[in-house]
């Protein structure tokens, strides 16, 4: 069991500033993903942890010891790389084995390993295929295998999914995290899907500039982001301009709304977030009342199970609301309607 | 309707180029190939009036004093080929790892032994070797590193297209990320991968080494080339007769390294693999 810590961590590639003092602590046998925009950093903080890159500055700590100076072969993390990384010249056997044969283990106990390690991944009987003979799938099941095999303290996962099919994908995801819990290690995700982060993850961080923006566990980073960026990023989000009233409330043109407690002083001018499901419309048989959020219906459409309702407001901001297919079908375009939010499922940031 | 059908089937199909012509090609490209060794072979057994006989190569197996020049000549080939691997694969990995964009500027250097000629070569290694002692510069051996330069063009390539075709960077973080040293990573992982291109560098370099006769004969010493020379002056069946023996020399120290690197390259020494998970 290991706690892995990243403190303060800058890494510089020329003028871009790839990592911007980041902070971020992973605890024992938890699984953290990094999530972000190409270009956010997140992969370079996979590799200073990996021991690809060395930081400008800052620490990379595993159970409080300071990894930063040693190299990457001696800082016992098993890692599943993006691109298939299995060595062409081995089976799947030998390449499981590899790790443990350079660590001197005896082979009775490395030919156990290798076949437990198989028949985990669900690939019992294709120990003696080459790479080239093994599905993309296959291959990087091989690979997490490899990766886990010789006990390491830490997982590090580096976009392992993304070269494979969407189906494949989803299977292999849930697989990962099975085995994440199963063997209970400690786990450093990186993607860029925010489907695959938020479905596996204890926690998410997103990542911007090289900065940490937020680290919350999924629900909360869906229901409540702090910034922008991360409302932005992660799922659907309406905003409006608003200036803060008082600690839970705020106003929105000369209509009144509650909101989360937020840190904003006074008379600040910030942006009300508010997912499309959270949002509940009713249409009206004359025009809005004032000091109502309401507007009017620009556009309609039919998903199935829920129906997106475009509703313009009388400021003149687009709210997207997804609603209860059923109770949408009077929304046409050009319904006058009002539009409710509990204060609960309502976030204000800083503009 | 039968104009349709018929018509149109045919018109879809892609016309499939007879067998013959396949054939007629490939024994075509034997022929080029073999051809000169054929007729070698054959102006090594024909004397004229005598008839065909194998006398040249029974003189070759009596004759002591050829042992002496290609024992010499197959020692400074594959000291040429290890020294040549030696510092060349170390280099070209790291080319590709660390600096990749050095990859053109080396690339064009590594031509310049091939674009200089060896007269230039060789009067420059006399300039800056004068005054070295004799029993460095005297022996035979000193030829290896001239030989590594020569070879250098060849290695280069060999070595460069075989890195370009596998992904070296992640192959050398996946092995590093397991624990491996950087000597673990390119005997246990690069070099079982690039297999084709070292084999095929080797053969490069074993046949300049057995070929080159400008260097040697400048620098005064007896190798294989040099003794081929003398024979071919007075015995044309006998010099025939040793280019076809080198050339098989070659081709079966080629196929001694494919065996053993086949051995090497499929995970012998991970000897627990092929028994796991059975």
């Amino acid at each position: 069991m290991a706690t892995l810590s990243l403190v303060d961590v800058v890494k510089t590639y020329g003028a871009v500033r790839a990592l911007d003092h980041l902070n971020l602590t992973i605890e024992s046998g938890e699984l953290v993903s990094l999530l972000g925009p190409s270009g956010c950093g997140k992969t370079t903080a996979l590799r200073s942890v990996a021991g690809f890159e060395r930081p400008d500055s800052g620490q990379v700590l595993l159970n409080g010891k300071d990894l930063t100076p040693t190299p990457a072969n001696k800082r016992d993390m098993g890692m599943v790389f993006q691109a298939y990384s299995l060595f062409p010249n081995m089976t799947a056997a030998q390449n499981i084995a590899f790790g443990l044969k350079l660590r001197k283990r005896p082979a009775q106990e490395t030919r156990k390993r290798a076949d437990d390690l198989l028949t985990l991944v669900g690939l019992q009987g294709r120990a003696d295929r080459y790479p080239h003979q093994l599905s993309g799938g296959q291959q990087q099941r091989v690979a997490l295998a490899r990766a886990l095999a010789f006990e390491p303290s830490v997982l590090l996962l580096d976009e392992p999914l993304s070269a494979l099919d969407a189906q494949v994908r989803v299977q292999l995801r849930d697989e990962i995290r099975r085995l994440q819990k199963e063997v209970g290690i400690t786990t450093l995700f990186v993607t860029h899907d925010q489907e695959e982060a938020l479905s596996i993850s204890d926690r998410v961080g997103v990542m911007n500039n090289g900065q940490l923006e937020q680290l919350a566990s999924p629900a909360q980073l869906y229901r409540h982001p702090t910034t922008e960026f991360v409302a932005g990023f992660v799922g659907t989000i309406n905003r409006l301009p608003i200036s803060v009233r008082d600690a839970t409330t705020v106003a929105y043109g000369d209509v009144v709304l509650g909101c989360n407690p937020s840190a904003l002083s006074v008379g600040a001018a910030g942006l009300l977030l508010m997912r499309p499901e959270v949002l509940s419309v009713r249409a009206l048989e004359g025009s809005a009342p004032s000091k109502t959020l309401g507007g009017t219906v620009r556009a309609h459409s039919f998903l199935g199970p829920v129906a997106r309702v475009e509703v313009i407001t009388k400021g003149g901001d687009l709210l997207i609301c997804d609603l209860p297919s059923r109770d949408a079908d009077a929304l046409v375009p050009g319904t006058a309607v009002t539009v409710h939010v509990a204060a609960t499922d309502a976030t204000v940031v800083a503009r | 309707m039968g104009q349709v059908s018929a018509g149109g089937a045919t018109r879809a199909q892609p016309r499939p180029r007879p067998p013959i012509a396949k054939v007629l090609w490939i024994v075509a490209g034997v022929l080029f190939l073999l051809g000169p060794l054929v007729a070698t072979f054959f102006s090594s057994i024909n004397y004229n009036q005598l008839g065909y006989r194998f006398t040249a190569y029974s003189n070759i197996v009596s004759n002591q004093a050829l042992r002496r020049p290609l024992w010499l000549s197959f020692q400074i080939a594959v000291l040429t080929a290890a020294l040549s691997f030696a510092l060349m694969l170390p280099t070209v990995f790291w080319l590709h790892l660390k600096v990749p964009k050095a990859r053109p500027i080396i690339e064009t250097i590594s031509i310049l032994p091939y674009v200089i000629p060896p007269i230039v070569l060789v009067v420059g290694i006399s300039q800056l070797t004068r005054g070295w002692p004799e029993w460095l510069i005297g022996k035979p051996f000193f030829l290896v590193p001239i030989y590594v330069i020569t070879c250098l063009p060849f290695l280069f390539r060999a070595l460069d297209a075989g890195m370009r075709s596998i992904d070296v960077m992640t192959l050398t973080e996946a092995a590093r990320g397991l624990g491996a040293t950087w000597r673990q990573v390119i005997i246990k992982v690069i070099m079982p991968n690039l297999r084709t291109s070292i084999l095929g560098g080797t053969f490069l370099a074993l046949a300049v080494v057995l070929g080159e006769f400008t260097i040697a004969s400048l620098l005064l010493f007896k190798t294989f080339p040099i003794y081929l020379t003398e024979v071919g002056q007075n015995e044309a069946q006998g010099a025939a007769a040793l280019s076809l023996l080198s050339f098989g020399f070659s081709w079966g120290f080629l196929l001694l390294l494919n065996f053993v690197g086949k051995r090497v390259g499929s995970g012998a020494s991970l000897d627990i693999a092929p028994r796991v998970g059975r």
